[in-house]
C-alpha cells in the first residue's frame, strides 16, 4: 500500500472537510480506492496500519541508490529485507504498467 | 515490539510462556541472513531416492522439523540474560560455523543444549515469525 501513496498524489492536509469525508481520510466512505489488488474504502495514507513500513521504502530507496542496509551481497542481507524488495518491486511494477496504460489511452 | 529485520544487528527481547520464575530469561533474538535462511531450509527437508531407479516407490522424503528449530534458534539467538542452568547463570557464547564458505559466530551447541525443548520451540518459532513477512506487513 504504502509504495502506491505518491501514484494517487493524495495528500490528507491539503484536504477540505468534505473532501476528507469523500475520500475516507478520516472514516470509511464509499468512494472506492483500487489499489493493486486491494479495494479500500480509506484513502491509501489512512491504510497504513503500521507506520514503520516506510523504513521499508526508505531501505529500497537507498538499494535503489546503490546502498544496502548491510555489508556484503545479496546474501549477506537479511531475509525479510530480500523478501520486502521483491514485493516492493512488484507493486512499481504494477503502478508503471497503470501509468503506460493511461498514456496510450491518452495518445 | 516487532523489530524490521532489515539491519541484522538489530534485536527482539523475547520472554518465554513457561518462565515463571523471577527474574525472567530474556532471550534476544535477531534477523537471520538469506543465506542462513536458506541454508536452514535445506535442512528441513531431506529427499532420498536411488538415482538408478528414479520414480522407485521407495524414495523418502522427510521433514526434520527438531532439526530445523534448533539452527533456527542457534543462528537467530542473539544473547539472553538471566539464563539459569542448576541455579548457575549461563552466558552466552559463540562458536564459529562455517557455511557455504562464510564463517558465522552462532551459539555454542553446548548451551543450545541446556535449553528446554518447549522453549526451543518457541524460540524458533518466533525467530521464523520475525523473518518472514506477516501478511499485516505485506498489505501495508
Amino acid at each position: 500500500m504504502a509504495v502506491w501513496i505518491p501514484h494517487f498524489e493524495h495528500d490528507c492536509s491539503k484536504m477540505t472537510d468534505g473532501q476528507k469525508l469523500l475520500y475516507g481520510c478520516e472514516q470509511k466512505t464509499t468512494f472506492v480506492w483500487d489499489v493493486g489488488e486491494y479495494k479500500l474504502n480509506r484513502c491509501p495514507n489512512s491504510s497504513i496500519t503500521d507506520g514503520r513500513i516506510f523504513n521499508y521504502i526508505t531501505a529500497y530507496n537507498r538499494y535503489s541508490k546503490g546502498f544496502l542496509p548491510n555489508e556484503g551481497g545479496w546474501m549477506d542481507q537479511s531475509y525479510k529485507f530480500n523478501s520486502v524488495l521483491n514485493i516492493i518491486e512488484y507493486e512499481i511494477s504494477k503502478i508503471e504498467k497503470l501509468r503506460h496504460k493511461s498514456r496510450e489511452k491518452n495518445r | 515490539m516487532a523489530i524490521q529485520a532489515i539491519d541484522l544487528t538489530e534485536t527482539q527481547d523475547f520472554i518465554s510462556k513457561y518462565d515463571t520464575v523471577e527474574p525472567k530469561t530474556i532471550w534476544k533474538l535477531g534477523a537471520l541472513d538469506s543465506r542462513i535462511k536458506k541454508t536452514i531450509e535445506d535442512v528441513a527437508w531431506e529427499y532420498e531416492a536411488n538415482p538408478n531407479t528414479p520414480g522407485d516407490a521407495k524414495a523418502k522424503a522427510s521433514f526434520n522439523i527438531g532439526k530445523t528449530e534448533l539452527e533456527f534458534v542457534q543462528f537467530g539467538l542473539k544473547g539472553f540474560t538471566g539464563f539459569l542452568n542448576n541455579g548457575k547463570q549461563v552466558y552466552h557464547q559463540t562458536e564459529p560455523k562455517n557455511i557455504n564458505g562464510k564463517v558465522y559466530h552462532v551459539l555454542k551447541a553446548d548451551i543450545l543444549g541446556i535449553i528446554p525443548g518447549d522453549v526451543i520451540k518457541e524460540l524458533a518459532d518466533k525467530i521464523k515469525d520475525i523473518n518472514n513477512v506477516s501478511e499485516e506487513e505485506r498489505k501495508n
